[in-house]
């Protein structure tokens, strides 16, 4: 079953052109890694997906709708900055999304910060940046989304957390759920994903199973990326 | 989902006027107590004090009013709010509805802290007395104090929602959005200024700054028609500002 499509997506901001004529099918149940440098569309495309951009032509779709307040109740997005506001507590996070969120497991987030020594009770403000990017992915993570769509994920954290997330991200979720992972650090994801998507200057350069990248070509998907990037 | 997005915007601005209106109030009432000796210089400090917070109290609340807007929605925190599966429709009147609340608040909690220091028992007395009469006032009476509350009440929303749309149409730059939303703001009354001088211009004599005539001469009809008139023009400006924010935020959203 398809999860995500997106047919002649494109995005420009003003001359500059972020996303040009993207035409990707996603299915239900895999992981995926977006993969490219910086400035190669990750973010915006993400963006695109969640409706906080307005495609400049082309059309994206989530279970057959356009991005909407439908799809947005299926959806899981880790943006890479930081949406708190400062002078809420962490426990007030967790009860605004488990009033927002139907699928939105409360206790399991609450596992979660203790797990990641995160005080509940503590001023967001008061929080290191590592330690909000925490809290961020964990009320992310503790919802049963049918898509998760997380933008560097891993970009600021010790490896141990590193790890940690990762395992999240794959034990955590649902089965019949996809996770598309965009991150630079692709050393760190290849273990987890199941597919890759190459993106450079905002065109999909590639769209392959990592498995058939391993056993066709030969080479592990860093080793790849480091050819198809090659400045 | 209208009234879970309201709990947090009242939440979230509460924790700001709350401590602003009672402090309005509290220096209020320390002024009236000392207000038996009003040469002394407590009294006088206290008196600039409770000028300086009423002044506040309106910058504050309309400041907040657009900060909440522009932050909550088309800042950083708005890759949470637009993420939520909530419709624009619903994000736009949480915000406009709490706003709303707290413009007639911070009026009410003026108009409070001035009667605290001010008010003698004989005006207050009488003050009382005059809802006596509204209750004994006959339909016109009643009527007339309706149109005006929902004229002030489409007054202050329209308002609102004016600001908000000139800090949606930002959407539709790249750069400099603050700067822009407030060159549409001038832009759009500068241009509604000129169409009302036109209308004022060119308008019959009779349809505008006759008011007092109409009620002079018992014309009750016509005064209700044209308090109405005004009440829908102002409703109808509103409606036209909620349609366009709504459209910038729904179909032009480019968060940066």
């Amino acid at each position: 079953m398809t999860i995500l499509n997106s047919a002649g997506l494109t995005k420009a901001f003003g001359q500059t052109i972020a996303l040009n004529k993207v035409d990707l099918n996603i299915e239900a149940g895999r992981v995926i890694g977006l993969l490219g440098p910086n400035g190669s569309g990750k973010t915006t495309f993400l963006k695109l997906c969640n409706g906080l951009l307005t495609p400049t032509s082309g059309s994206v779709k989530i279970a057959d709708k356009a991005p909407g307040v439908r799809t947005k109740a299926i959806v899981s997005f880790l943006p890479e900055d930081n949406y708190f506001s400062d002078w809420m507590k962490v426990k007030d996070m967790v009860s605004f999304f488990a009033d927002f969120y139907k699928d939105f497991d409360a206790a399991k987030a609450e596992d979660m910060l203790i797990t990641l020594e995160i005080d509940p009770a503590a001023q967001i403000k008061s929080l290191s940046k590592g330690a909000k990017e925490k809290v961020q992915l964990i009320l992310v993570m503790a919802r049963k989304a049918r898509l998760y769509l997380l933008d560097e994920p891993i970009g600021g954290v010790d490896p141990a957390t590193r790890d940690y997330i990762l395992r999240t991200i794959i034990t955590n979720y649902n089965p019949e759920a996809s996770v598309i992972i965009s991150t630079h650090l692709i050393a760190d994801v290849e273990q987890v994903l199941d597919e890759v998507i190459f993106l450079k200057e905002g065109e999909i350069v590639m769209h392959e199973d990592v498995d058939t990248i391993r056993e066709e070509k030969g080479v592990s998907v860093d080793q790849l990326f480091r050819e198809v990037f090659k400045c | 989902m209208l009234g879970k997005l309201m709990k947090y915007e009242f939440k979230s601005t509460a924790r700001i006027f709350t401590p602003l209106y009672a402090a309005m109030l509290i220096v209020s009432l320390v002024n009236r107590l000392l207000s038996n000796r009003p040469t002394d210089t407590p009294y006088i400090i206290s008196m600039v004090v409770v000028s300086m917070l009423i002044g506040a109290a309106f910058v504050i609340t309309l400041i907040l009013t657009l900060q909440r807007f522009y932050k909550n929605l088309l800042g950083s925190e708005g890759y949470l709010m637009h993420t939520l599966p909530v419709s624009v429709n619903q994000l736009i009147w949480s915000k406009l509805l709490v706003a709303t609340v707290w413009t007639i608040v911070c009026a009410g909690v003026v108009c409070l802290s001035i009667a605290i220091m001010a008010l003698s028992v004989g005006e207050f007395q009488a003050f009382i007395q005059s809802f006596t009469q509204i209750r004994l006032a006959g339909y016109d009476e009643f009527a007339f104090i309706v149109e005006c509350i929902a004229i002030v009440l489409a007054s202050v929303m329209s308002g609102i929602v004016f600001l908000y749309a000139c800090m949606a149409l930002s959407m539709l730059f790249n750069k400099h959005r603050v700067a822009v939303s407030f060159g549409f703001f001038i832009v759009i009354t500068t241009v509604a200024q000129i169409l009302m001088a036109i209308v004022v211009e060119f308008a019959p004599n009779h349809l505008i700054g006759n008011v007092d005539t109409l009620f002079q001469n018992n014309e009750m009809l016509e005064a209700h028609a044209l308090l109405v008139v005004i009440l829908l023009i102002v409703a109808a400006i509103g409606a036209l500002f909620f349609a366009l924010t709504h459209h910038m935020l729904k179909n032009k959203l480019n968060l940066q």
